[in-house]
């Protein structure tokens, strides 16, 4: 052999030879062994097949079908929630309908707040007065000169008839 | 049966083991005619007759099972040596791994009883350490250390085998051998 090998290597090979040199195999090992292994191989190729049961995946096993289903239905409540819910528009919470989209500050800001103050001032004045009642209702009514109406003294009676008297004021 | 004799008999196992009405009949002469020199290479590479028998079958069983996989590019011996060699691999392997896990501290108990060298070189414990040493080698440097180790196979046939050059394998060789001594005196001193 034309590798130096080192002098532990070579006693330790010595001693392996020695040691198998001096084992006695068992009494017809290689023929206990081959009928052994044939036995084996015929047991494996006369076993019938394990039938293995193959698992059912039927769709309602699966659990992507149950994901999905339950996706779809949580989505559909979603989308009736949305569209049902009442439209409760406040400054800190969103109301559904598209006028959530306009921002209610921005509304607010738009109003001309002066003009809200000078129609408040204007009505505190209370209701219609006297004075008020008079620039309607002119209290001298005469019939113009042009109209066409026949019996034009009896209009005038009748209009001096049915104006407000004096004593009539006090009701206002 | 020799190992001249055992080579013409390759084709004809392959023929059998071929058609399923015949495997059987193909594994019987198989086993005729390569179980014995299997058994002695196995021998060689584990430290007892039982792990030997252990291996053996398994390796006969998987060569069975997959001989299809065999493609002729090498020998049938060739190609059996390989599958005994990978399975006796992993055998010292797991054995190594199962001791270490049920021993607290294996590599102390090694030492203990490796304490005496001289006595130790004659005895089990230190060709296991050298069969642990070869099987954690790289596989192609494990394949041609056991050839080369215990078989003294040509440098020749192992290049035609390898698809190397001799020098090559020559390295090869020479780094396993650094290897396992390393491995056994760094057992040794622990």
């Amino acid at each position: 052999m034309s590798d130096n090998l080192s002098p532990l290597l070579q006693r330790l090979r010595q001693a392996k030879q020695e040691q198998i040199n001096q084992e006695v195999l068992p009494e017809q090992y290689f023929e206990n062994l081959s009928a052994n292994l044939m036995a084996q191989i015929q047991t494996a190729a006369t076993a019938p097949q394990e039938v293995t049961p193959t698992p059912l995946r039927v769709w309602y096993r699966r659990p992507l079908v149950w994901s999905a289903a339950a996706s779809i239905l949580l989505l559909m409540g979603l989308g009736v929630w949305f569209f049902k819910t009442p439209n409760t528009l406040t400054t800190s919470q969103p109301s559904n309908n598209y006028l959530a989209c306009v921002d209610i500050q921005t509304c607010l800001s738009d109003i001309d707040t002066k003009d809200i103050g000078a129609y408040l001032e204007q009505g505190s004045e209370g209701f219609a007065t006297e004075a008020d009642e008079e620039e309607i209702l002119p209290e001298n009514i005469t019939v113009p000169e042009d109209l066409a109406i026949s019996d034009k003294k009896a209009v005038e009676d009748y209009l001096e008839e049915e104006a407000p008297s004096e004593d009539d004021s006090s009701l206002f | 049966m020799n190992a001249a004799n055992s080579e013409q008999y390759d084709d004809r196992i392959l023929q059998l083991l071929k058609s399923p009405a015949t495997q059987e009949a193909g594994f019987k002469l198989l086993l005729q005619v390569y179980q014995e020199r299997l058994y002695r290479h196995l021998r060689q590479l584990l430290n007892s007759h039982n792990d030997a028998d252990d291996v053996l079958q398994n390796t006969l069983i998987k060569i069975f099972r997959y001989h299809e996989q065999f493609k002729g590019d090498s020998q049938l011996y060739t190609w059996m040596y390989r599958i005994a060699s990978n399975e006796a691999s992993t055998f010292l392997k797991q054995k190594n791994r199962r001791s270490a896990s049920s021993l607290d501290e294996p590599e102390s108990l090694i030492s203990k009883q490796l304490s005496s060298p001289s006595e130790a070189l004659g005895g089990d414990d230190i060709l296991r350490l050298l069969s642990l040493a070869i099987a954690e080698l790289p596989e192609k440097q494990r394949l041609v250390f056991e050839r080369r180790y215990y078989h003294e196979t040509p440098y020749e046939e192992l290049s035609a085998e390898f698809g190397t050059s001799v020098g090559a394998l020559k390295a090869s060789f020479h780094h396993a051998a650094k290897k396992v001594e390393d491995f056994i005196l760094r057992m040794q001193d622990v």
